[in-house]
């Protein structure tokens, strides 16, 4: 039984993985226990009942692909994806690429041109993260529920651009920071840009946990919506304190800081109505 | 051996009749439709419990934990009013299927 028993506790394991709904992983592990009573009862040595009873119920791979028929995308999640798509699109293309236009002076270039490249992608990065998070906050508020695709797709997204989007930024800064040894005679002074790129690396990191531990979809979610605020945040406020010779207008970067605070807004939402959620 | 459509096609009507005659789950369900077929109908785990909850997600089933004879949580179902009316419907469909194809298959017509 002993032997049963550890693997009833692996395949559960497995399959709250790939399924990611205890519900349904608890009443299918209530059916497991079912057939290995009764194949056990039918004379079948543990080991042989093991084998019998996973070839009626399936892999939790092969039952996650049932369930996951279930759902489609839909086309709210369409709608959403494509809206969040576009305005990163636009995002980047009207705020940063006049940035990067102004990096042709002699001075800007080398290690502060690899510097901005780095920071750029890693933050878009960040900030798309960001965006995912959005979309499945949006689809929660908009159609109630979660489902078990989107408990599984985006958050799996949002962890591969942070594992991306992690190095980038970290060589970024420590570019940044030689750069700055070079020309300004110090490496780290501890001002408002320096600061916010390392507390976007620490949301970078923290979502990176989320996938290691395991955490809740709804977890993940809530962090990518803070540190996609945050990097917004680090990246266009420092323009506000002059601290960036190039950088938007003020009053671009306010209209900015309030889509800060909009994400950081979602990022409550979630946590607030998590409860509610069966998938999360 | 019916065909995997056909036995797709028919999983949502069974398990509402099956649930008319009174709550049962899953293990239950799929044991009862067995027996029920003389064992010529077996669903797989993969096909009877998305389809549970997908009717329960439709409001066409209920479902309520209760502890068990052998004292562990079991998850059961039992058919809501909205379950009632969808299967009066499916029953009128299978029933017009059903009719036809007997009197296309009588011996005048065949």
């Amino acid at each position: 039984m002993h032997e049963l028993d550890s693997k009833l506790a692996a395949w559960r394991h497995d399959a709250l993985r790939k399924l990611r709904d205890r519900d349904a992983v608890d009443e299918l592990e209530g059916h497991l226990r079912e057939i290995l009573a009764a194949e056990t009862s039918a004379g079948h040595a543990p080991s042989d009942a093991w084998e019998r009873a996973l070839v009626r119920m399936g892999q939790p791979g092969e039952l996650a692909r049932e369930f996951d028929k279930l759902h489609g995308g839909g086309w709210i999640d369409a709608a959403i994806f494509w809206s969040l798509a576009t305005l990163l699109v636009l995002v980047v293309a009207g705020l940063v690429m006049p940035m990067l236009s102004k990096l042709n002076d002699d001075r800007w270039r080398d290690l502060l041109i690899s510097h901005v490249a780095m920071i750029t992608i890693g933050y878009t990065l960040t900030i798309a993260a960001g965006l995912v998070g959005a979309h499945y906050a949006l689809r929660v508020v908009l159609a109630g529920r979660s489902n078990r695709v989107l408990a599984k797709r985006l958050p799996s997204a949002v962890g591969w651009l942070m594992l991306v989007a992690a190095p980038l930024t970290i060589v970024g800064i420590v570019l940044g920071s030689i750069w700055a040894a070079k020309h300004l005679g110090a490496a780290w002074s501890w001002d408002a840009k320096e600061i916010g790129g390392l507390i976007a690396v620490a949301g970078q990191a923290a979502i990176i946990l989320t996938m290691v531990r395991g955490w809740p979809t709804y977890v993940r979610m809530a962090l990518a919506l803070a540190a996609s605020g945050i990097s917004l945040f680090a990246w266009f406020s420092p323009a506000l304190l002059q601290y960036h010779s190039y950088g938007p207008a003020p009053q671009i970067v306010l209209i900015i800081m309030h889509l800060v605070a909009a994400l950081f807004m979602m990022a409550a939402v979630l946590v607030a109505i998590r409860p509610r959620l069966r998938y999360a | 051996m019916l065909t995997k459509e056909l036995v797709a096609a028919s999983v949502e009507p069974m398990v509402l009749s099956l649930l008319l005659t009174g709550e049962s789950y899953g293990y239950a369900i799929l044991r009862d439709i067995e027996r029920i077929s003389g064992e010529k109908i077996q669903w797989t785990e993969g096909m009877l419990y998305p389809v549970l909850h997908r009717l329960e997600e439709q409001g066409q089933i209920r479902a309520r934990w209760k502890i068990a004879d052998n004292g562990r949580r079991r998850k059961y179902y039992s058919l809501s009013p909205q379950g009632k009316t969808a299967l009066a419907e499916l029953k009128r469909q299978w029933l017009t299927v059903h009719e036809t194809l007997t009197q296309l298959w009588e011996p005048a017509n065949a």
